[in-house]
């Protein structure tokens, strides 16, 4: 296996800056967020994982889908050029996994053209977690510290520097100049996580949708968003367009199915317009509308932020053991 | 010697639902991670057991007053929390007679998240000055004694103050920049419940959709605006905020101008309304004749 020495990373990645934009974690106010730096120092090499996942870098918060303007009175049709070559540095393995996820929804036939611009110019550099935290899962649900899926790069910090394994050509292609050395060490094996089985939730999600199980596990719910904006798998977006004197630019921003107004239709009426109906979207979508529709890969990987940011500890471990132990029907 | 508070509560709580007096009791287990709290809602006197009481109770649980408006319900509240609740009676969002208000002599919360406690005070505990509950029909806990402060409880305002207009609107850009509009902050608060928020409105298009600074300042700006006199301190916006954003600093900025101009701390008696939420015919209000 290859090594990096922590100098040599650093001058790599100093030279990557100068034909990529590098986007990696750093410190901002106290928290871990994915943004783009100018010198290697700004990383957080120890950070945990981001608050944001990295799915912001090529699924924006706000992106223009398209302006008109009317120049003499002739309206301008003008798309945003989306040209440039990105390194997500740092990213975890979960999000990366994510990242593949959402490559299925936005990637499959019909192809969401400004996802998949953005995606064809990102090269993923992922870290093996050393210390995952407690209420992470991912080994439960398909992953793993040190997976490799989704990512370009997974580099596993060591003693000596890092390892450096190549998953696809575009990384290997990536780490052409790097001073990378053999080395017959094996990176360090991180730390076990408690698993527990998440099997057969998929399969038994369609009997339990009237449970009453639903209403009292998400009482406290409060509706906001967090569970679904910090998701690294959550996709939901709005469109609308702004106008600003002759000019109108259509804007694609996240969405979220536990806004109250999120369903509402033409008229007025609201499909979900409880907290319970909307949670249960959240959940099914991930452990059975998804798998359904995408091979039966459960929409979640074990990354915990919804347990972690929810301000009313509605835990989704929880809910998947309430499961397995088999809900009132 | 000290009582035991959460006993106090699972007590009254089971003789109010025994006797049929209330059908819910809205207050606190122990959460997930097995050391902060969450919200807990009991409706048979054989599960009150799950009620707690500690330091990590952080929750101001009047939030959920609101959407079970009508039931006879009880609600355990900590002296801050029982401000929101006299501002919901003051503004008709719940009726007094229908809620059971558990009171707490709070001993002040400490900093929580997720598996983790802390050894400090929140800030807005470690400011208080008024731990006995204002509105109440029983009250667990004994009561705290009230030691002068020994400084400016405006003291982070005031720093904030000093600083030019440049230099704070620089200061709540940079803030505003990592804001992701989850509402966190509006849903947590017991005084944010208008059912559709003008931010969220769409005839008319108000603010948008765009995740972007101008429309999350316009959002946090009308929220503060919105909570002038009426925001009780609870801090649960900021606490809930998944990005840190320190929302007190402009929610204690409004209250401090409503106390200095009107001599008023929202929520101490529930017939005295915000004076921003008031109008009287014979009112100055300096326009005009």
């Amino acid at each position: 296996m290859d090594i990096i020495s922590k100098e040599s990373l650093n001058r790599w990645l100093t030279d990557l800056m100068a034909r990529y934009q590098v986007m990696a974690p750093v410190l901002v106010e106290g928290d871990h967020l994915f943004r783009p730096i100018s010198s290697p120092d700004e990383i957080a090499w120890d950070y945990y994982n981001a608050v944001v996942p990295p799915k912001e870098l090529i699924f924006p918060l706000t992106e223009s889908l398209f302006t008109l303007e009317y120049q003499n009175g002739v309206p301008q049709f003008q798309e945003p050029v989306i040209d440039r070559d990105t390194v997500i540095v740092g990213l975890r393995p979960c999000d990366a996994r994510a990242i593949a996820m959402l490559d299925a929804s936005f990637l499959n036939d019909p192809v969401d053209t400004p996802y998949a611009r953005r995606r064809a110019l990102v090269t993923l550099v992922g870290w093996t977690c050393v210390s995952p935290e407690a209420p992470c899962f991912c080994t439960s649900i398909g992953g793993a510290p040190n997976g490799t899926e989704g990512l370009d790069v997974l580099m596993t910090e060591g003693i000596d520097g890092f390892f450096v394994r190549p998953v696809t050509e575009k990384g290997k292609a990536l780490l052409t100049g790097a001073e990378l050395k053999q080395t017959d060490a094996t990176p360090p094996e991180p730390p076990p996580l408690p698993v527990f089985s998440t099997e057969g939730i998929t399969e038994k999600l369609p009997d339990v949708f009237l449970s009453p199980y639903w209403q009292e596990q998400v009482e406290s719910c409060i509706s906001c968003k967090i569970c679904t904006f910090l998701c690294p798998t959550c996709y939901c977006f709005d469109v609308r367009d702004r106008r600003d004197g002759e000019s109108i630019e259509r804007l694609r921003c996240w969405d979220s199915c536990q806004g109250a107004h999120f369903s509402r239709i033409a008229g007025g009426y609201n499909p979900r317009a409880t907290k319970t109906a909307r949670w249960k979207q959240f959940f099914y979508h991930k452990y059975l509308y998804y798998p359904e529709r995408f091979g039966g890969v459960i929409a979640c990987v074990g990354c915990a932020r919804c347990v972690r940011k929810c301000p009313v500890n509605i835990d989704i471990r929880e809910v998947i053991r309430d499961l397995k132990e088999g809900l009132p029907v | 010697m000290t009582v035991n508070i959460t006993e106090q509560i699972q007590e009254k709580a089971r003789e109010i639902l025994s006797s049929g007096q209330v059908e819910l009791i809205i207050g606190y287990q122990r959460a997930s991670d097995g050391v902060t709290a969450r919200p807990a809602f009991i409706r048979k006197a054989e599960n009150v057991a799950k009620l707690i009481f500690d330091q990590t109770c952080t929750h101001n649980l009047a939030k959920y007053a609101i959407e079970h408006r009508g039931k006879s319900m009880a609600i355990v509240a900590k002296a801050c929390d029982t401000f929101g609740i006299n501002v919901l009676i003051q503004e008709n969002q719940i009726i007094r007679e229908k809620t059971y208000v558990i009171g707490v002599n709070c001993p002040g919360v400490v900093e929580v998240s997720f598996g983790q406690v802390g050894d400090k005070l929140q800030y807005r505990c470690q400011i208080c000055q008024e731990h006995a509950p204002a509105v109440y029909d029983y009250v667990a806990g004994d009561p705290v004694e009230e030691k002068p402060l020994g400084f400016d409880p405006y003291i982070k305002v005031k720093v904030l103050e000093a600083l030019s207009q440049e230099e704070r609107i620089a200061f709540w850009e940079k803030h505003f920049e990592r804001c992701i509009r989850c509402y966190a902050c509006r849903n947590a608060c017991p005084q944010c419940y208008c059912t559709e928020c003008v931010v969220e409105q769409i005839d008319p298009d108000w603010v948008g959709i765009p995740i972007q600074v101008p429309e999350k300042q316009i959002f946090h700006v009308i929220r503060a605006f919105h909570l002038a006199g009426r925001c009780i301190g609870c801090n649960e916006c900021e606490r809930s905020c998944p990005v840190g954003i320190p929302l007190s600093l402009m929610n204690m900025k409004f209250s401090q101008d409503v106390e200095d101009q009107f001599g008023y701390k929202p929520g101490r008696d529930p017939e005295v309304c915000a004076p921003l939420a008031t109008y009287q015919p014979d009112e100055n209000l300096g326009i005009g004749g």
